[in-house]
């Protein structure tokens, strides 16, 4: 192994090297990359977002069928309009997941009356399938970061926001559930955003 | 900019929004540099939600049925120009430019009224001048908006840069003064006001740029007899600068 020879000079310059091949491309990097009509790279950006894409179509859509096709018309959407992806705006990560909130709601609500939903989530909405979550300790730790800042909500905060973004309701069914009025609502989704935001100390700082 | 409108910032980067509020935010956002930037950052923040609900193991048959289907799909053709980043920047700033001659026009109505400091200078000048303060404002990446309708009547705009130390206030439809009095805007901190502007007799909008803004944590407006105060007689409305 050449880590192991006596040369100090090779030694040292062998040790820089992992931190550049041990950290993988960002989602940003690959979807520019897959701009390009990169296939290997769009494989790992596969890779890298698929867990969250089909894990947030199942929470929203509640059908594991339909929530593959969701992730399956979601993917070939990136690839197909990566050239789109403007990194000054946001991150592919948000991006994508943008898309693919998009595309789960506007299928449960073509699909589904919206009484016979509103039951569905209520029977299910605190239950989470955490035998199936990765164990990976980042992502556990990013996890815990959401929640913790999502417990820092005022309870309307949270409701609102969770009941619009995980049950796929509008602001309008939300008020109906919460029995709030609607500007209520729209200025409690709001505000809990902006306070989950400066939670998780997102800021768009050096973009636009 | 509407305040009504404004506040669907939320709703409408949860898409709990029907398809005419969604157009409806999308012309609005078209036209409000901070909006964007609070809409952009909203996402990100929404996105983070996805992280509660990632699985482990995607079906591998999902995997190969998607990267078939891609390898098959022709890729959006966008065009050499419009991804280049030099292009782009220059895009933002026409944007920018944009907006703020929006926030120039929401708050002009008929006449507008630039009270830059003190400084005699002509009205031409001034609006450049104003207009170049005022997109400093709304472009900083800091920049913030804060909306409500005022206790009198009429409603408050206020974009600050924190980072800028300035910003830009927007008053509209406020009820008239009364005879031989004005309109006059203070930063509050604490209890502390500090006046930073005020309108012309009997003007009843404006948009103004405000600063330094300091640690002010609020905007207020009170309504003085012509010639001003040095401390509000009464505050009218006030808007939250956090």
């Amino acid at each position: 192994m050449p880590r192991m020879s006596g040369d100090p000079e090779q030694g040292r310059r062998l040790r820089s090297v992992p931190p550049d091949t041990a950290t993988p491309p960002t989602a940003d990097e690959l979807l520019q990359r897959v701009a390009r009509g990169d296939e290997a790279a769009f494989a790992t950006l596969y890779d890298a977002m698929a867990g969250r894409v089909l894990g947030l179509a199942r929470r929203v859509v509640r059908d594991p069928a339909q929530a593959e096709e969701v992730t399956q018309e979601v993917m070939v959407e990136v690839w197909r309009t990566a050239g789109r992806f403007d990194a000054a705006r946001g991150s592919a990560s948000a991006w994508i997941l943008t898309m693919a909130h998009r595309r789960a709601v506007d299928r449960v609500r073509s699909e589904q009356a919206h009484t016979n939903r509103t039951q569905q989530v209520a029977a299910t909405e605190t239950h989470v399938p955490y035998d199936e979550v990765v164990e990976d300790v980042t992502a556990r730790l990013e996890r815990e970061q959401v929640r913790r800042c999502l417990d820092r909500l005022t309870p309307v905060q949270r409701e609102s926001v969770t009941l619009a973004y995980y049950g796929g309701h509008t602001y309008r069914e939300v008020a109906e559930k919460l029995q709030t009025p609607l500007p209520t609502v729209k200025t409690r989704m709001r505000d809990g955003l902006i306070r989950m935001r400066d939670c998780l100390g997102i800021e768009m700082e050096g973009r636009a | 900019m509407s305040a009504d409108v404004h506040t669907l910032a939320g709703a409408y980067v949860l898409d709990a929004v029907d398809d005419v509020e969604r157009a409806a935010f999308e012309r609005h956002l078209a036209e409000c540099e901070p909006c964007r930037v609070e809409v952009a950052e909203l996402r990100e923040t929404v996105a983070r939600l996805a992280d509660d609900t990632v699985v482990e193991a995607t079906p591998p048959g999902l995997r190969e049925r998607t990267l078939a289907q891609a390898a098959r799909t022709p890729q959006l053709r966008v065009s050499a120009a419009g991804a280049s980043g030099g292009r782009r920047a220059g895009r933002w700033r026409q944007l920018t430019v944009a907006a703020a001659a929006a926030v120039l026009v929401a708050g002009g109505a008929s006449a507008v009224t630039w009270t830059v400091s003190n400084d005699r200078i002509s009205d031409e000048q001034a609006s450049s001048d104003q207009a170049r303060q005022i997109a400093a404002v709304l472009d900083a990446p800091d920049a913030r908006v804060f909306e409500r309708s005022l206790q009198p009547g009429g409603a408050a705009t206020v974009v600050v840069s924190r980072d800028r130390d300035r910003g830009v206030v927007l008053l509209r439809d406020l009820p008239a003064p009364g005879a031989g009095r004005i309109y006059e805007l203070w930063l509050i901190r604490g209890s502390e006001p500090r006046k930073v502007g005020q309108l012309a007799e009997g003007d009843t909008a404006s948009t103004t740029v405000i600063g330094p803004v300091g640690e002010a944590g609020t905007f207020g407006v009170s309504n003085e007899p012509v010639g001003g105060s040095v401390t509000p007689t009464r505050i009218l409305g006030t808007v939250k600068l956090s």
